[in-house]
């Protein structure tokens, strides 16, 4: 990839446009991501519809989940599977192992009591972890339907985990982040960062840096912060114009 | 007001932080240079929409990335190969 700098950013423009012209007024993309190799990018829809672009030929095409909707997902290991959430109100939450090539359904998750917010696969092991509104975190064999591992906190947990493998953030209640190695999942967190109180902030994702070095915080309000993912310290804040607009008649669907 | 949840983003080596507005415009930020608490951005870059921006990620191997409103946005530079 050609590198970054400050001068490019003004070049970047819209080349294209995913348009679903079935789509309903209300409708949002809920989660994209690009695949790790950055071949694909998949985007989930809350109109049920998975669109997956081929990021070297351009090539776009979809997968509709009738049945069971798609919310937030993750990428595995091969391109064409991914680990989605369900996001039919009228059934019970699952995960599912879909093959979006396919569009067949590998296997199916349960367990979760309510609506699923993140996932997380874990790159080196056949394994994933989800959080959901149920305020669980749970650790699934990709192979079996059954959770190996479950833990409640005390809100719904914002998860991410470190691309280096190492281990598991989880956010609560907007003010703790714990660091859970994953050898020891069983030994509770190996180090909590306290976060300095702002007003009337909620987070809303955490992410870990490609080098899992740095995490980084996003909220409703309008404030974004970059920490030391060691020892919590804050190396950035940016605090932005972005989010103060008032809008009306939008709902969004998390 | 309502205050959407938007969710932030590293560029690959973490140079920058993406982040989408309520107005269509994708902020990118300097997470090496500037103040530690730098309210102002290296660019604001508009989409041909003026629809809030949810989410934006960068693409892991091309210099492209995408971002989410209403539907998909793909990203690339002027004069790109791609």
């Amino acid at each position: 990839m050609d590198s970054l700098n400050d001068q490019v950013w003004s070049k970047f423009y819209v080349r294209q446009n995913f348009r679903d012209f079935s789509a309903s007024a209300d409708k949002r993309v809920t989660t994209i991501k690009f695949s790790s190799d950055g071949e694909q990018l998949v985007a989930t829809g809350n109109n049920g519809v998975i669109e997956v672009y081929n990021c070297d030929t351009g090539r776009q095409s979809i997968v509709r989940t009738r049945k069971y909707g798609c919310g937030t997902f993750d990428h595995t290991s091969e391109n064409s599977k991914i680990i989605v959430a369900s996001a039919n109100p009228k059934t019970r939450p699952i995960c599912s192992h879909l093959d979006i090539e396919r569009n067949d359904y590998i296997i199916h998750y349960s367990g979760h009591q309510s609506i699923v917010t993140s996932i997380r696969v874990n790159p080196d092991r056949n394994s994933f972890f989800t959080a959901a509104r149920d305020k669980n975190v749970f650790l699934w064999d990709k192979r079996t339907a059954v959770a190996v591992r479950k833990q409640i906190f005390d809100s719904t947990p914002l998860i991410d985990l470190n691309p280096t493998g190492k281990n598991l953030a989880v956010g609560i209640e907007s003010r703790i982040i714990e660091l859970y190695d994953l050898r020891g999942l069983g030994n509770g967190p190996y180090i909590s960062f306290h976060l300095p109180p702002f007003e009337s902030m909620e987070l809303t994702s955490i992410k870990f840096s490609h080098d899992g070095n740095q995490l980084l915080l996003s909220s409703n309000n309008i404030r974004i912060q970059v920490l030391d993912a060691t020892n919590g310290r804050e190396l950035k804040k940016f605090t932005s114009k972005r989010n103060q607009n008032r809008l009306s008649n939008m709902q969004i669907d998390f | 007001m309502l205050k959407l949840p938007i969710e932030a983003s590293f560029t690959p080596h973490s140079d920058y932080v993406l982040t989408g507005s309520s107005d269509g415009q994708v902020h990118v930020f300097s997470n090496i240079s500037g103040q530690n608490h730098n309210s102002r951005s290296v660019a604001d870059i508009q989409s041909n929409q003026s629809e809030a921006i949810t989410n934006v990620e960068f693409n892991p191997k091309y210099l492209m990335m995408a971002s989410a409103s209403s539907s998909t946005s793909i990203w690339v530079p002027e004069q790109s190969d791609f």
